[in-house]
């Protein structure tokens, strides 16, 4: 009984093409833009190119020791950091407003001073290194006195030092890129609330005149309504895979957190996407077409406050009104994912995910009893 | 005698201000073809739908099969079947599908399940289009689907409402053979219908209603025989004058007439030669007419009697 439910319910929501539109296709539209859109950067982090400077060299000492320095600092997979135009103060100026160059370095007394006109992952590369020349330049000049072939070997441990300063917060991916991605994921599992909205538009026999056709069958009404919703939460399992299979395979980005821990945070957000849907569509006095533009309006919304649009988004709303961090359903999927790829333990993860079971409990309360209703004063 | 199957006294319901039904009575027999006829908005579909516990009602007792019906009753759910007046069925699932899948809220055995939908399917003739989706049948054969999706579990009582609306002369003497078939096989019919030709031709029972009440009970000829009119005569004529119509005002048996649209219409209340005799005075008077012909009461005479206006009127 319940399996013929099942397929049933199945079928026929994965032929709705408008649901499936947005579930699964907006989805994977949007997220090949963010591709597009981020591409770049994102395979800077993986793929390293040299970072093109202009230095300056206006210093009545010897300066050969630097010159070295910047033209062997070399990255683990041998490119050299920095693509080195030696140049006039005043061409180098040119270079840099022309964006030919990300910095400009002026040595100076036996000091580099650098000039930036962005921030960015170049600048801070650059700025980075700086730093350690200074403050290691002593050795550096005076082992390069005494013995030159033994300087490669120290500048071995000054890039060292940066390559691990990249890498030291976490062992996931801590492209900021990724919080779009996970907004993305979010999204998509919360579309499942356009679901969750046809199911009780259809299980009311005052709404729809499926909803009265099913309150009159022979079948209880709770085996029903639970093959109506591991129906759907089955499609949202197929597309959430097909989705994530897209993000990690076809456009290979690195999200960081696994397939299958992917997949079920996925999941669990759309338990509670169908609630909420459970819920609009439960909604009295509201006609088919306002119940589904306050869903997907709810969606987006929801996913838009998790940095859908804008990767800051959260942290703008930690620091204005945290509560809502901790209540939007969307906030909650992509910090789960979030808190997977950064934190080594999984504290931070365990919280969310209790977070989202409490809160999808709490829904699911709250849709049976607006949807159990059999008896109507209208139809 | 036949036991009753449904009896509803004095139901009251009201939605809002309006007073739906007003004190409404009802028993349904088993083995009846039970026809509600009424005009729009008369209450046959609220008084279903009370009857089927989908409706809160305001006042009075309902009982099928001699019991309450609850939201969960499902035992008695399990003897009914239900064609609302709205087509219900899922647009992405096939016409086989969406009465396989109706049928399953009834059916668990599968074999027997899938005997039932083929025989459903046939029932309705829509073999040749198992594998359409709804958006794809016409009106007439999507009516059929509604059907089929209500009446696949074979239910002892079946509930039909107006199931034959938007479909062809041709389809719908199959539907109505359909039911007086079902209906031979042992189930126990409601039929509402504002077309009374059909609930005349089916019915074994019926209620006239009008405006939530239920204005006569009884066979059509039951129905017939309480109103006075034996026959209508109906006469196409132009420009009839003041005078002749005074002269057909003294035939015997005239209780009351008509002229309007170049329509002549006489009531009578017995005698045998009215036509003759109203076609006499005209030839008399050099009168000149088209078509002419003689009814025999209808039910919508029956209406028109006992509220004043048509049945037919209010169709839509
Ligand atoms: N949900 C509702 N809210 C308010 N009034 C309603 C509602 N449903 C029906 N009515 C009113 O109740 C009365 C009875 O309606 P009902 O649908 O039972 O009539 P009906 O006999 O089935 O008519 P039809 O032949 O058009 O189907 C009508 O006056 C109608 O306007
Ligand atoms: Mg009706």
């Amino acid at each position: 009984m319940f399996l013929h439910l099942f397929k049933y319910r199945f079928l026929s929501f994965v032929r709705e093409k408008s649901m499936i539109f947005w579930i699964l296709v907006f989805p994977i539209i949007l997220g090949t833009c963010f591709y597009l859109a981020f591409g770049k950067i994102n395979e800077k982090s993986e793929n390293f190119t040299s970072i093109p400077v202009a230095v300056v060299m206006e210093t009545k000492e010897d300066g050969t020791a630097f010159q070295d320095f910047m033209s062997n600092l070399k990255t683990k997979e041998d490119t050299p950091f920095f693509k080195v135009t030696y140049t006039t103060r005043k061409k180098g100026e040119k270079l840099l407003k022309d964006k030919k160059v990300d910095g400009l370095i002026l040595y100076k007394d036996g000091t580099p001073h650098l000039t930036i006109t962005e921030s960015g992952y170049n600048a801070t590369i650059i700025k980075t290194v700086l730093e350690r020349y200074i403050q290691s330049a002593e050795v550096v000049i005076s082992a390069y006195k005494k013995n030159p072939a033994k300087v490669p070997g120290i500048l071995e441990t000054l890039s060292e030092g940066v390559e691990i300063k990249e890498n030291k917060l976490t062992s996931g991916n801590p492209d900021n890129i990724l919080e779009y991605f996970y907004a993305l994921i979010a999204m998509a599992s919360l579309f499942s609330s356009l679901t969750g909205r046809t199911l009780a538009w259809q299980a009311k026999a005052n709404k729809s005149a499926v909803g009265m056709r099913k309150t009159c069958g022979a079948t209880h009404r709770l085996t029903v309504l639970l093959a109506d919703f591991c129906a759907s939460l089955f499609v949202h399992a197929i597309s959430s895979a097909l989705l994530v299979t897209y993000l990690l395979f076809v456009l290979k980005i690195n999200l960081g957190v696994s397939f299958l821990a992917t997949l079920a945070i996925s999941l669990s957000g759309a338990v509670i996407g169908l609630c909420v849907g459970l819920i609009i569509g439960s909604i009295p006095g509201l006609s088919e077409g306002t119940q589904i533009g306050l869903n997907v309006g709810f969606t987006l919304f929801s996913s838009f406050l998790s940095g859908l649009m804008m990767g800051d988004m959260k942290r703008f709303i930690e620091a204005s009104c945290p509560l809502i961090n901790h209540i939007n359903p969307a906030t909650l999927i992509s910090n789960a994912l979030y808190s997977l790829n950064i934190y080594d333990n999984y504290d931070r993860f365990l919280i969310n995910i209790f977070t989202m079971l409490g809160l999808s409990v709490f829904l699911i309360i709250t849709s049976y009893f607006m949807t159990r209703r059999e008896t109507y004063d209208s139809l | 005698m036949n036991e009753s199957i449904i009896t509803v006294e004095n139901l009251v319901k009201r939605y809002k201000d309006l007073i739906a039904l007003d004190h409404f009575n009802l028993e349904v027999k088993e083995g009846e073809i039970f026809g509600l006829l009424g005009p729009n908005g008369s209450g046959k579909s609220t008084t279903i739908n009370c009857i089927l516990g989908l409706l809160k009602y305001d006042k009075g007792d309902i009982q099928v099969f001699g019991q309450k019906m609850k939201p969960d009753s499902y035992d008695l759910k399990a003897n009914i079947g239900v064609i609302m007046q709205n087509v219900a069925v899922f647009k992405e699932l096939t016409v086989y599908e969406n009465v396989d899948y109706f049928c399953g809220l009834y059916i668990k055995d599968k074999a027997l399940r899938k005997q039932y939908v083929n025989e459903a399917i046939d029932f309705v003739s829509l073999n040749d289009f198992r594998k359409f989706y709804p958006k794809k049948l016409s009106g007439g054969l999507l009516r059929r689907l509604n059907i089929a999706c209500g009446i696949a579990h074979k239910p002892s009582l079946i509930f039909m409402d107006e199931p034959t609306v938007a479909v062809d002369p041709q389809s719908r003497n199959s539907i109505l053979e359909g039911i007086q078939r079902l209906n031979k096989e042992g189930a126990t019919i409601v039929y509402t219908s504002h077309y009374m030709e059909e609930v005349e031709q089916i019915c074994t029972k019926i209620a006239i209603m009008d405006k939530g009440k239920n204005l006569a009970i009884g066979t059509a000829d039951q129905l017939k025989a309480m109103i006075q009119n034996t026959e209508t005569v109906h006469i196409e004529t132009l420009n009839l004058s003041k005078e002749v119509e005074n002269k057909l005002s003294g035939l015997s048996h005239l209780y009351k007439q008509s002229y309007n649209d170049r329509i002549l219409k006489l009531y009578f209340n017995g005698g045998d030669n009215n036509l003759l005799s109203t076609l006499k005075i005209l030839e008399d008077n050099h009168v000149r007419f088209g078509r002419v012909y003689s009814e025999l009461p209808t039910l919508n005479d029956v209406f028109l009697e006992i509220t004043g206006t048509e049945l037919r009127d209010k169709e839509a």
